[in-house]
């Protein structure tokens, strides 16, 4: 009986995942072999067909992995071993890669990556309902195109079907037969218990890995899991603690996979109404316990969300796992609407990704890409320096002028890149039969079929780099007239070798980002704006929205790297400010100015999404008290009407870099016991002492 | 304008601006009463602590602070200087702060901020207007604003004003205080004050010499605060080996069990960061060289010595 309790306990899948992922270097991903082996066989047939076979044949030939004690199956270790297939030596094999990567393949920016299947419809109808709406749709259509696209979408769900069959005998073989029995049950039919229903949902994120998909998401997990949870309540089939534990089994999976898969919870429901219930708390239970740095949860906040909701959160996010984000529903759907969305779609939206706002289930796959704007304002500035008569508003009208020079050139480069993948030759069949009206109007996904056009975000970079130097600049140069235009310039080409005295001027009498200072402030507020309206001046080839994106991630190191300084004080090469943050050290007015700060620019036309980092100390949340105070962080998120923020609990590990390198932390504020001071401002020995008795809380 | 509650509010427009001297002004502030707070410093006081982490709060006036690790060598202050203070010695900076008039004339010009002045004559305006900012934070947080220091009774009328000022807007407010003052000063702060934290720094024998006063007239003032009725946290600074002492915890212990209304008792562990600021200022103070900074068992310690002695504390904070 124990041993029976402990081979089903989530802790051991999660140790095997976790090894998986460190040790699967080395082997051979077979999938290209399996695929060009589909591919001959097919040769000549419509390009969708031939692809829906590739499809097919890796569902059928790649390994079914299992883990001891799993509740949940599904694993991406069945698509690559450690030997080659049978008479094949490297260079065979190799010849096969380069054949299977000649045929071309959709990627991240031609809409491949960061998908989200339409759960909901999944989960209702089963396999075998999908695939009868291809069969009558099929009927409905006489186009041999479209026809032919239905084909290749039921050759997928047939491949899916086997797929999730061959892990029926799997586990039957294993002597699972309660789990072999399910799984025969949604091979064709649709869910019936909660368990089933989350099996069928992570065999579905399995055919994407295969499919070589990357960064796909779970969505709305708490909404479309939520009657099946309620039907089993009812039945007395399952506990809130053996629905905890499936779910503890999904997220031990997702740390298999290693890559950012994103989970929604609470928010609003699409006609309006509180969406937060038992599961939204439980997907909190399970990320706090299984502690995978994969799981990325996402928490939709908005004015009626519960204060047990909130305090939920906290819990979750103070044991540093650094989930969930949160996210303000009332600023997002503003923007949605905005832009043509209905209200009870737009309700319904949910992430991918990092952030990334995304309609699940009725929209091609999502993208985006740099843009690199603190050159931009360099670039005025240089061109600035040709002229007589220099101003602000000159500098204004020359920096304005570049960005959309730039923006035209970004998006048109864009276009010509992904006019090179059109839908006829780069078919896209499984996604399409799990995204809503492409089975009904006989379309490819990226030929049509989806409801909604795709969004294409465009990161607007290093938000507070920009805001604080334009800041610099207008009060130094222009309206104090302490700092000549040229002499700035000169620091500048420079990197401040020799102009220290400019520098520090630059650092310390400008005003930053991030302090609740208005002067600053507002032009970060006109930045957002303006770069979104921007974006949104353009149109995707084929149809669908550029969007701004303010959420970085680590692209503001290279984007960094490709500029010289800037007249926010910051050094040649050094990295940008990190998405929507205010530049990291700067602010040194506290979590609360930061706060007002970040809440400064309208944010609802910044479709792709924002990431503000906040980091705060452990200490500052401690206990109940701490409790309190987090409640007001998230509190003003709401009514601020901020639009994402994540926390970052910092600890020893931070302080022993500061300590390294303070130049980087220059206001990195600590506390201890009942009073504080600025960290690397601190001698070696007194850090070393607050280091030490951290170690200690 | 008329007043809003009981008491006086303070009104820009028919009154004489009331002006005091303040050397920071904190927001979310956290360990100096409930919720998330803006404490404001106020500069002055009356004791000398020894082991003073504030030494910025001493002097009652502003006074120039230069810390020679964020100084780039610009030259500037030497030029700017209209009193010859900063001088070149041996290759080293030197300020003859004798001769100092505090004119900031200096600071101005270090764009390193190595030189800062500290303290600043503010308004009760200048002062509210941040606190303001932090309104919605102290209502869901259940937050508000503390006067600390220094010693906010060396300026009686300026922490009135803020405190009425403060509650006309409903917010909450805080007084830390050392308690070394007339009762009647305490008595008047007392009505417009929600939560006093008042400091009990080491047992009567050995106050003096730690502090520079007696102890008596503390004693006093924090049972005639405490009979009054006015809410009180008790803060227990504790330097090992200075007033960690039995003696010391059965006095602070006596005393709490005396006064039933106390609601709560923080203990604030010594940390050695005074002494560097010390330095800073170019004061005289004797430091405390060489006492390590507590760890946290050392800090539970205390706390359970004065657990054993019937009185329940923490640590600021944490509650
Ligand atoms: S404050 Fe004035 S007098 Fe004092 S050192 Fe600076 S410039 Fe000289
Ligand atoms: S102005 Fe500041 S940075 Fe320059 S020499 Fe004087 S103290 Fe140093």
């Amino acid at each position: 009986m124990t041993t029976a309790t402990q081979s089903l306990d989530w802790n051991t899948v999660r140790d095997a995942t976790r090894r998986y992922n460190v040790n699967r270097t080395g082997t051979h991903d077979l999938r290209p072999y399996w695929r060009v082996m589909a591919y001959r066989k097919y040769a000549g047939q419509p390009e969708c067909i031939v692809r829906a076979r590739g499809f097919e044949n890796v569902l059928a030939e790649c390994r079914i992995h299992r883990y001891q004690g799993e509740r949940i199956v599904g694993s991406r270790a069945g698509f690559s071993a450690d030997t080659l297939p049978e008479g094949l030596d490297a260079d065979g094999f190799k010849a096969i890669v380069d054949e299977h990567n000649q045929r071309g393949h959709r990627n991240f920016w031609s809409g491949w990556d960061h998908t989200l299947a339409d759960y909901p419809t999944l989960l209702k109808q089963g396999i075998s309902g999908i695939r009868n709406q291809a069969e009558t749709s099929w009927k409905q259509h006489s186009d041999p195109a479209r026809r032919q696209f239905l084909e290749s979408v039921i050759i997928t769900l047939d491949a899916f079907s086997l797929f999730v069959r061959r892990h029926a005998d799997a586990c039957r073989t294993a002597g699972r037969d309660s789990l072999a029995g399910m799984l025969d049950h949604i091979a064709s039919q649709p869910p019936r218990t909660f368990h089933e229903a989350l099996q069928l949902v992570w065999l579905t994120q399995i055919v994407f890995v295969s499919e070589g998909r990357y960064a796909n998401a779970l969505g709305r997990v708490d909404q479309y899991l939520l009657p099946f949870y309620h039907r089993d309540m009812v039945a007395n089939r399952i506990t809130r603690d053996d629905a905890l534990d499936l779910l503890q089994h999904v997220w031990a999976h997702i740390e298999e996979l290693g890559e950012v898969t994103n989970i929604c919870i609470g928010g609003l429901t699409p006609d309006n109404r509180d969406a937060t219930n038992e599961l939204s708390y439980l997907a909190l239970e399970a990320t706090q316990t299984v502690l995978s740095p994969h799981t990325n949860l996402s928490a939709r906040f908005h004015d009626g969300t519960p204060e047990t909701f909130h305090r939920a959160c906290f819990e979750c996010i103070r044991t540093g796992v650094g989930f969930p984000s949160v996210f303000n529903d009332h600023v997002l759907i503003q923007g949605l609407e905005e832009i043509g969305t209905p209200p009870d779609v737009a309700r319904d939206y949910c992430m991918v990704g990092c952030i990334e706002t995304m309609l699940a289930g009725r929209q091609q796959a999502w993208s985006d890409s740099r843009f690199n704007t603190p050159l931009l304002l360099l670039k005025a500035m240089q061109r600035m320096r040709q002229e007589p008569v220099r101003s602000y508003d000159r500098l204004m009208d020359l920096f304005r002028e570049e960005v959309q020079i730039a923006m035209k050139e970004h998006t048109d480069n864009f276009n010509q890149y992904i006019d090179q993948f059109p839908a006829d030759r780069f078919p896209d069949p499984f996604l399409s039969a799990l995204t809503r009206d492409c089975i009904e109007r006989g379309l490819d996904i990226n030929a049509g079929g989806a409801q909604f056009k795709r969004m294409h975000g465009i990161c607007i970079m290093g938000l507070a780099t920009l805001a604080d130097s334009l800041a610099a600049v207008r009060k130094l140069v222009f309206e104090e007239s302490r700092l000549p235009y040229d002499d700035l310039m000169a620091a500048l080409d420079a990197d401040f070798e020799g102009h220290e005295a400019t520098h520090q001027l630059l650092l310390n009498r400008a005003p930053k980002y991030g302090n609740a200072d208005p002067y600053v402030d507002d032009i970060a507020a006109w930045l957002v704006m303006f770069t979104s309206e921007e974006c949104l001046k353009h149109t995707i080839s084929g149809g669908g929205r550029f969007v701004s994106a303010m959420g970085s991630n680590v692209s503001n190191i290279p984007a960094g790297k490709e500029i010289g300084a800037t007249p926010d004080g910051r050094h040649a090469h050094t990295p940008l400010s990190d998405a929507a943050s205010p530049h990291f050290g700067r602010d040194t007015n506290g979590p609360t100015a930061f706060l007002q700060s970040v809440a400064r620019p309208d944010y609802h036309k910044v479709l792709t999404g924002s990431v503000v980092n906040m980091k705060f100390e452990p200490d500052h949340f401690q206990g109940e008290e701490g409790a309190r105070r987090f409640a007001a962080v998230t509190h003003a998120l709401v009514r601020d009407r901020i639009q994402e923020l994540q926390f970052n609990f910092t600890g020893n590990e931070l302080l022993h870099h500061a300590k390294q390198h303070p130049e980087e932390y220059p206001n990195l504020v600590v506390r201890v016991s009942g009073f504080s001071a600025y960290f690397t401002r601190l001698g070696a020995e007194v850090q070393d002492d607050i280091i030490r008795r951290r170690a200690h809380v | 304008m008329t007043s809003s509650g009981a008491g006086p509010t303070y009104d820009p427009a028919v009154m004489t601006p009331i002006t005091g001297t303040v050397f920071d002004i904190q927001k979310f502030s956290i360990h100096d009463g409930p919720g998330i707070r803006t404490t404001v410093f106020f500069k002055g006081c009356p004791l000398r602590c020894r082991w003073c982490h504030n030494p910025e709060s001493i002097r009652p006036h502003p006074h120039l602070s230069f810390d020679a690790r964020r100084c780039i060598g610009c030259g500037a202050c030497f030029k700017a200087c209209p009193n010859g203070v900063h001088r070149l010695e041996n290759g080293r900076h030197v300020l003859d702060r004798e001769r100092c008039r505090q004119c900031g004339a200096c600071v101005e010009t270090c764009y390193a901020g190595a030189l800062e002045t500290v303290g600043r004559t503010m308004t009760v305006e200048a002062v509210m207007t941040p606190v303001l900012q932090d309104r919605s934070f102290y209502r869901d947080s259940g937050g508000g604003m503390t006067l600390s220091g220094g010693e906010p009774t060396l300026q009686p009328d300026f922490a009135m004003a803020l405190l009425d000022a403060a509650r006309a807007e409903g917010i909450h407010t805080a007084v830390e205080t050392c308690g070394f003052c007339d009762w009647n000063l305490l008595d008047r702060l007392r009505t417009r004050c929600d939560l006093f934290l008042f400091d009990l720094k080491a047992e009567p024998a050995s106050h003096e010499s730690l502090t520079g006063v007696p102890f008596e007239r503390i004693g006093q003032n924090l049972r005639r605060l405490h009979d009054a009725g006015s809410p009180l946290w008790i803060r227990l600074p504790v330097v090992p080996g200075v007033n960690d002492t039995p003696a010391r915890f059965q006095h602070a212990a006596e005393i709490i069990r005396s006064l039933p209304r106390i609601q709560a008792v923080d203990v604030l562990a010594y940390h050695a960061m005074g002494t560097e600021k010390i330095s800073r200022m170019g004061l005289d103070t004797p430091p405390l060289n060489g006492i390590p900074t507590p760890s946290s068992e050392q800090v539970q310690g205390w706390i359970q010595q004065l657990a054993e002695r019937g009185v329940s504390a923490r640590t600021p904070g944490s509650a």
